[in-house]
């Protein structure tokens, strides 16, 4: 029995500015060192001050996830000496005396389970490494840029509930998805999620494994850990407490440093930041204005244009496939036929270049551009699949399909010549066809080969019997 | 409450402090001292009192406004060791 518990940290990134100071939430391509003030770089004396639109995504998320939400905002500190935390503590959230986190007791479902969330908390990120070896094992000295210091975060943490790594890949999935519905994180943005993951098998001890960023190497990174620890057991050695680091490029876990225990950070209510009590109408108003959330938004999908619901769920848990599903809805009216061709199609093109649909080239107009073409009968179901990679290059399909001769043909003269020619090089076979109609669906299928699948199947059938009624 | 020299090396380790063993025996006797000033206020008659965790009742939010900071020559100002614009700290590989 393996136990999978999950602590998600996802940034704040959509506020304009950080967590408890007015500098921007934008840090990406800035000089190091030049997106501060005093209070991220935590000189002596400077105040923090809570954003108030970080209070309001905590409480939107908190609802999303179905939990009991606090009303009192406070924050603790929690001690630590590293290079990217220059104040030796970290602001944070914490269930002790005089704080208390922002909300508690939630749940995800994945596939009819209940995943249960322990609670959320709002805290701030710490500075970036630099490590000038590129190995935090190797460097002899930490760089730090603080242009990331103070940014927004929720960290999310699980009960564990997760059995597998796939589990916990689909929990990240759908975990992002609400995240991108309530518009409270971009997920293009670098680091924009980053998962501790803590595994244990039964006979050991928990390990977390941190530096996970992203679901695939959610699922990746938790395979690795439940078979290193299996294969150590089984081999006699103990499993014991420990924190590793997920290497992405070599797909390992490395040891990283004895865990501390939770007292030695010796959290207590930070004095800087006073208690801020959430009136009720707030969280009501909060509540009110929250957008659309997949849940619904499956259910609507459900509804509104007749798709099953396995297809409404692997739209919406992708917000840009269901975004562009409905966009191309607008104009074409086969939904389950669409659907069908995004999910299975355009997905499985850009899962192989390794892009985001919002990074390619596709546009709805063009989609609908192909589908048009295979519905009036003037290219083939293999045309159709062979466009969705052009298209998702940008090329204009009508002017491709022309260029390269891809039009069915359906002009009897021309496919008559075909058969023919079919006809007498195979003669032996047209012998057996007169006698067995399974031979003529041979006869149908060399026919195929030689236009290209260029042809209706079901009129070259019906072309090639009439041939053979002709031949005595 | 006895303070034993454990506790001293312990706290040292979460400190990242070292202490020669005349420093040690000396926090050991100022740490006893403000733990009794602890115990003196530990008995006063507290069971009908609300706990109080800050003097000021509630504070208020900021809005999400960007506003401009330090420059980088500023930032740098304090730091010991600088490079490439980055500030650099000790190695946290172990």
């Amino acid at each position: 029995m393996v136990k999978i518990g999950l602590e998600v940290h996802v940034h704040l990134n959509t506020l304009n500015t950080k967590l408890f100071c007015s500098c921007s939430s934008n840090y990406e391509d800035k000089e190091p060192n030049t997106n501060v003030c005093p209070v991220c770089l935590g000189l002596p004396g400077a105040l923090p001050v809570v954003n108030e639109r970080a209070l309001t995504m905590a409480v939107m998320v908190a609802t999303a996830l179905h939990m009991e939400i606090s009303h009192i905002l406070s924050f603790s500190r929690k001690h630590y000496f590293y290079p990217d935390m220059s104040k030796n503590y970290q602001i944070t959230q914490y269930d002790g005396p005089g704080s208390t986190a922002i909300a508690y007791n939630g749940w995800i479902e994945i596939n009819g389970k209940k995943i249960r969330i322990r609670r959320i908390n709002i805290e701030e990120d710490p500075a970036k490494s630099i490590y000038p070896t590129g190995s935090i094992l190797t460097s002899k000295y930490t760089l730090l840029d603080y242009n990331r210091s103070g940014i927004g975060l929720l960290e999310i943490v699980t009960e564990p509930d997760l059995e597998n790594p796939k589990e916990a890949r689909q929990f990240m999935e759908v975990l992002r998805s609400i995240l991108e519905h309530l518009d409270v994180t971009n997920f293009e943005l670098e680091g924009a999620m980053r998962a501790d993951c803590n595994v244990s098998v039964e006979g050991g001890e928990r390990v977390e494994v941190k530096n996970v960023g992203s679901p695939k190497d959610a699922e990746a990174a938790i395979a690795y850990e439940i078979a290193r620890q299996n294969a150590a057991l089984r081999s006699g050695v103990k499993i014991r407490r420990e924190t590793r680091h997920w290497d992405s490029i070599r797909k390992v876990t490395v040891p990283l440093r004895s865990k501390e225990t939770e007292e030695d950070y010796r959290y207590f209510p930070d004095p800087d930041l006073p208690p801020y009590y959430i009136p009720h109408e707030t969280i009501d108003k909060i509540i009110k204005s929250m957008p659309e959330l997949p849940e619904s938004r499956i259910d609507r999908l459900i509804k509104q244009y007749g798709l099953d619901e396995y297809q409404a769920q692997v739209l919406v848990y992708q917000k840009q496939l269901a975004d562009f599903f409905e966009e191309a809805a607008k104009e074409y009216k086969q939904y389950k036929r669409l659907a069908n061709v995004i999910i299975n199609e355009v997905q499985r093109r850009l899962n192989e270049r390794e892009i985001e649909l919002k990074n390619s080239k596709l546009s709805t107009e063009h989609l609908i551009k192909v589908l048009a073409m295979e519905d009036n009968g003037s290219i083939s179901v293999k045309t159709m699949k062979d466009l969705i990679p052009k298209i998702i290059d940008g090329i204009d399909p009508e002017q491709y399909v022309i260029q390269n001769n891809l039009l069915i043909i359906t002009d009897v003269t021309a496919l008559e010549n075909v058969i023919n020619s079919v006809i007498s090089k195979n003669i032996e076979v047209v012998r057996k066809a007169k006698q067995d109609p399974k031979v003529v669906d041979f006869l149908v299928g060399m026919v195929m080969k030689e236009v290209k699948k260029r042809a209706n199947p079901k009129q070259v059938y019906e072309l090639i019997q009439s041939k053979l009624r002709e031949i005595s | 409450m006895d303070i034993e020299i454990e506790l001293i090396r312990k706290l040292e380790t979460l400190a990242l402090l070292k202490l020669s063993e005349e420093e040690e025996n000396n926090i050991i006797n100022d740490i006893k001292k403000i733990l009794d000033f602890f115990n003196t206020i530990q008995k006063a008659q507290l069971s009908d009192v609300e706990p109080l965790f800050h003097p000021i009742k509630s504070t208020h939010l900021r809005p999400d406004e960007v506003k401009n900071g330090l420059t980088k020559e500023e930032a740098l100002a304090n730091a010991s060791s600088v490079e490439g614009g980055y500030i650099r700290g000790p190695r946290t590989g172990e």
